[in-house]
């Protein structure tokens, strides 16, 4: 065999027995794509209306005008509404208008008393449309109907008008920074909490602390605070990026685009999410702590902690452009069931949907839950002899296939 | 009869089918420099880890300065000093900043941590290069700091786990010289090795061991009359390889 074919196999046997390689090349692609292709499978099938994934949707309307075209206009409503699955609610307009100020719909829409009448004699007229631009299935829900009854109408010779207003605007920056929050929240602890714990261990300092007579859960603790402080320099750097982006971009469009305009805060809101971030990175710091004490090695905890953060942080970005309640219930439940997603959801009802504190309080004391619970999981790893001795005695065998497949020969 | 500052009482220790170490009994007495020789895989760094209470034996009793390990670990602890095999520094902070860290972990604070700093450093030779990053420091240099951080605290009982393996003859040399002031000082010196010169020239008694099982105890001159060999090695080689019953 030629010397690049011997190392070459040399490093491929290697790598098929690392169980990092299984982690960082088969399951984060596969599962990452998959979790993204999920999402957007739902978003963008949601805006189809021939979609199996459209979900059943709620709006509102109101049609005052009894005249011929009021009702012409409300029979296209109807039709588009079914064909996207959308359910409508007729409603008296004091209702609706109501519905709207409460931010208790995503769509609503108002045919006005006067819409026959004006388009006779005027020969044109308009609807009113408010929509909360946070759900993507509304946007295209309102923009189905608006087409088709620009058609409907136009046929006839006239013109019609759209007055669309937002119920919630979609606030880019606010969504940005709620993701870049997490994220980095995510992220930020995870270079120190490799190295204190894999790494100490790789360079067997770990050892000569351990013998200190310094109990392991204040080896622990302190490591712990180190790690979110680590982290918190992380997030304001990443804040800081963020402002220089919003800069960037509300210079470029000329402050004409409102998405862009930076964000400003109640002082409730940036507490709020400052305690996300805060949960976010215990957490991440004590799911970081579990894999530090469980891997061999800074290059496997590394492996094992991008492997985490890929496949449940990736999903987030799907949910970036969308509303939450828009998923399926299904996705929503895998999704809850992720810790890392209620600290989106937490900075999201703070900056977006207005503060619900029964939805945070849950969120929060799940994130907490979690933490407690890896923590309590670290601190058990930590007082294992494992933590020191390598040699591990095996508890089962593998089965004759998978010996094979990584035998030697 | 000398007090015995670490006692071991038919000690085993099994990782699944291997018994790293096998019904080992022996005790270190104060003051002693005491050598753990074995061929690699012999269990000296799983004994070593027993006594330091990293590990918890299958079966049999540990006493440290008489408190069981690993259940009294954390008392124990304060009267032990590790440098263990193949360790390292913190080669971002210097190599004070190294030793007094370790320092406040055992409990060392103000005048006394700062006296007890400059007293290692200059014990090692460190004290010119003592606010350099430890990262800059030689292999042999960062192994002087390495036997400085074991001792920052003044313990009675000092594990040094290999500590010439991989050094220069010059670094070798120092490291012997260190252990030697270290006996003088009056603590119990335990050095695991496989360098029967570093034993020969450093060490009171010895115990060779193979496969976990203890061959040999006694004094380099007991063990070279018992067996009829001129020099540690000689008895080593003839021990380990089966020549002697």
């Amino acid at each position: 065999m030629r010397p690049w074919a011997v190392i070459a196999k040399k490093e491929v046997r290697e790598q098929l027995r690392s169980k990092r390689t299984l982690a960082s090349l088969v399951i984060v692609p596969i599962g990452m794509w998959l979790l993204v292709g999920l999402m957007h499978a739902f978003m963008f099938g949601m805006m189809t209306p021939e979609s199996p994934l459209a979900t059943p949707m709620d709006m509102h309307l109101t049609v005052e005008d009894q005249g011929v075209f009021g009702q012409i206009a409300k029979e296209v409503i109807l039709t588009v509404a079914g064909n996207m699955n959308v359910i409508v609610h007729e409603v008296p307009a004091d209702e609706g208008k109501d519905l709207v100020e409460k931010g208790d719909t995503v769509l609503y829409v108002l045919i006005p008393e006067d819409f026959t009448e004006r388009l006779l004699t005027e020969n044109r007229s308009r609807v009113e449309i408010w929509v909360d631009m946070t759900s993507t299935r509304a946007s295209a829900v309102a923009q189905a109907i608006m087409v088709a009854l620009k058609e409907t109408i136009e046929q006839r010779r006239f013109h019609l008008e759209a007055d669309q207003k937002a119920i919630r605007k979609l606030p880019l920056t606010l969504m940005m920074l709620s993701l870049m929050l997490i994220t980095s929240a995510i992220w930020g602890p995870m270079p120190f909490i490799t190295t204190s714990f894999a790494g100490e261990r790789e360079k067997k300092t770990l050892e000569v602390l351990l013998v200190t007579p310094v109990e392991r859960r204040s080896i622990l603790l302190g490591k712990l605070l180190a790690a979110g402080f680590a982290a918190a320099i992380y997030m304001g750097s990443s804040m800081v990026g963020l402002v220089i982006y919003n800069s960037l971009v509300g210079w470029a469009t000329a402050g004409v685009m409102e998405e862009f305009t930076s964000p400003t805060l109640t002082l409730e809101q940036a507490a709020v999410i400052l305690l996300a971030a805060v949960l976010t990175v215990l957490l991440s710091a004590s799911v970081g702590i579990v894999i530090s004490c469980l891997a061999r090695s800074v290059k496997d905890a590394e492996s094992y902690y991008s492997a985490i953060f890929m496949l449940t942080v990736m999903p987030l970005f799907g949910v970036l452009w969308m509303r939450f309640e828009d998923l399926p219930l299904a996705l929503r439940a895998f999704m809850l069931a992720v810790p890392f997603t209620h600290g989106i959801l937490i900075v999201n009802n703070a900056v977006i949907y207005g503060l619900e504190w029964q939805n945070m309080a849950i969120s929060i004391a799940y994130m907490l839950a979690w933490s407690i619970g890896a923590l309590v999981l670290g601190a058990k790893l930590f007082e294992r002899e494992e933590i020191v001795e390598t040699r591990r005695i095996r508890r089962f065998r593998k089965p004759s296939w998978l010996r094979k497949l990584f035998s030697s020969r | 009869m000398l007090e015995a500052v670490v006692k071991l009482e038919r000690v085993s220790k099994h990782f699944g089918p291997i018994k790293a170490v096998d019904g080992l009994s022996l005790e270190i007495r104060k003051g002693e420099v005491f050598g753990l020789l074995g061929p690699n895989g012999a269990g000296k760094t799983t004994t070593v880890r027993m006594v330091c209470g990293l590990l918890k034996p299958t079966s049999g009793r540990i006493l440290v300065m008489g408190y069981e390990m690993p259940r009294e670990a954390l008392k124990a602890r304060k009267h032990i000093g590790l440098l263990p095999q193949e360790s390292d520094v913190y080669e971002m902070l210097t190599g004070r900043e190294n030793l007094e860290y370790f320092a406040r972990l055992y409990g060392l604070e103000g005048e006394e941590l700062n006296r007890r700093v400059e007293e290692v450093l200059e014990l090692v030779g460190l004290s010119k290069r003592a606010d350099d990053r430890a990262g800059e420091y030689s292999g042999g240099m960062k192994r002087r700091l390495m036997v400085a951080r074991a001792i920052v605290h003044d313990p009675d009982i000092v594990i040094l786990d290999e500590p010439t393996m991989g050094l220069d003859v010059f670094a070798v040399r120092r490291i012997r010289s260190l252990i030697k002031k270290l006996a003088e000082g009056g603590r119990t010196v335990i050095l695991t090795t496989n360098d029967l010169e570093d034993a020969e020239r450093t060490c009171d008694r010895v115990a060779i061991r193979d496969k976990g099982r203890l061959l040999a105890l006694g004094s380099i001159k007991e063990l070279e009359e018992r067996f009829q060999e001129k020099g540690l090695e000689e008895v080593f080689v003839r021990l380990v390889e089966g020549e002697v019953e």
